[in-house]
């Protein structure tokens, strides 16, 4: 089994550089922000999977955090930096 | 029913009134931070503290008002959500893997009856999971939702939703058949 | 044979991961891509906390996995709604056929 799991991390990893391509293509910021979201749900499926090759249940705290984490981004990305207000957007985007 | 005015008291005016709901957060916290610290008895010295203060000061929630559930709704409630949601995913899975076929997507309101507080965010977020739905914004009357594609099973699926989630939260709703508008 | 099932979940769900991934690069914007997100990545999830809660030798290890994936789920639909509350906010119209 441990090999299995340590395949699908790797796996999971590989889903994770492919999704940097929408980060860089973007076009939007909410395009760049949703990989973003991608990657914090992947990871913490990632964690979980090397916990179950590895067996260390700190891994499992750590999926924990990283849930957590990538919520409070998306939150901070759409309070402050990018707020509902048109007059502070300056950066234009494609239509 | 008088449940809606009922649970608008509850904490507001008469702190004994509040009791059962304290309790069933302290419970709830409990049993989260017990999973959280694998059962560690050391880690109770931190623990009650941690809970008391969370289920007293409700960190962020006091805006969102009291609300109850209630156990039968919920059990109602989570084959229907079970199902949507695979169907939610499997549907999305197979159209972003089908090599032919493409979102066709419209913006559409979906008038809501139910009352506005908790009710309606828990529902809002729920869409997000349901077959082709994403809300997007919430307004007065209704919520804007992007479909992924506009089926006929549309309305229905979001009528049972909403129904669920009323019965979840102990709500009555008045009957009557809802409509799409588009904006 | 717990480990098949297991096997086969966690399996499942590496797929529903890839679609996932592959919705967000061949999806036409970014309300479709959020669609593709909420759905199959949460669902995906689900399916990996699954197989490890089959294979957990210990009930609370269990309800720590079923912990993980019911914040990812929350705070995923909830998320997808904020962006997509904030890119119609900013002029982003969804596409269309």
């Amino acid at each position: 089994m441990t090999a299995f799991y340590l395949g699908s991390a790797v796996f999971l990893l590989a889903n994770v550089a492919i999704a940097l391509l929408r980060v860089l293509r973007g076009p939007t910021a909410a395009d760049r922000m949703l990989s973003g979201e991608l990657m914090g749900t992947t990871a913490v499926a990632l964690l979980l999977l090397l916990y179950g090759a590895t067996g260390v249940e700190a891994l499992l705290d750590v999926a924990l955090v990283f849930a957590l984490l990538a919520a409070m981004a998306v939150i901070t990305f759409v309070r402050r930096t990018w707020p509902e207000d048109p007059a502070a957007d300056s950066e234009k985007e494609d239509p | 029913m008088d449940v809606t005015r009922a649970t608008e008291n509850v904490g507001m005016r008469r702190p004994l009134a509040a009791l059962p709901a304290l309790s069933a957060r302290l419970i709830g916290l409990a049993a989260i931070w017990w999973v959280l610290t694998d059962g560690s008895a050391d880690a109770w010295t931190w623990g009650i503290p941690a809970v008391i203060a969370a289920a007293a000061l409700r960190p962020g929630l006091r805006s969102a008002g009291a609300w109850r559930w209630s156990l039968p709704g919920l059990l109602r409630f989570l084959p229907v959500f079970v199902w949507y949601s695979t169907r939610g995913a499997l549907e999305v899975a197979i159209l972003a893997l089908h090599p032919r076929r493409r979102p066709d997507p419209i913006l559409i309101g979906y008038p809501l009856q139910l009352p506005p507080g908790p009710a309606r965010i828990f529902l809002a977020n729920l869409i997000n999971l349901v077959p082709g739905t994403l809300s997007t914004r919430i307004t007065a009357r209704s919520v804007e939702i992007h479909v992924l594609a506009a089926t006929p099973s549309l309305m229905r699926i979001l009528a049972t939703l909403e129904r669920r989630v009323a019965d979840l939260f102990a709500l009555d709703l008045e009957s009557g058949p809802a409509e799409v508008r588009r904006p | 044979m717990t480990d098949a099932i297991a096997l086969f979940l966690i399996l499942l769900g590496l797929l529903f991961f890839f679609s996932g991934t592959v919705g967000l690069l061949r999806f036409p914007d970014a309300f479709t891509r959020l669609h593709a997100l909420s759905k199959a990545d949460t669902l995906a999830l689900g399916l990996v906390c699954a197989g490890l809660a089959l294979q957990a030798d210990d009930g609370l290890l269990r309800a720590k996995l079923l912990l993980i994936w019911l914040l990812v789920l929350i705070s995923g639909a909830t998320c997808s709604s904020l962006i997509a509350r904030a890119a119609l906010a900013h002029g982003i119209r969804p596409w269309q056929r």
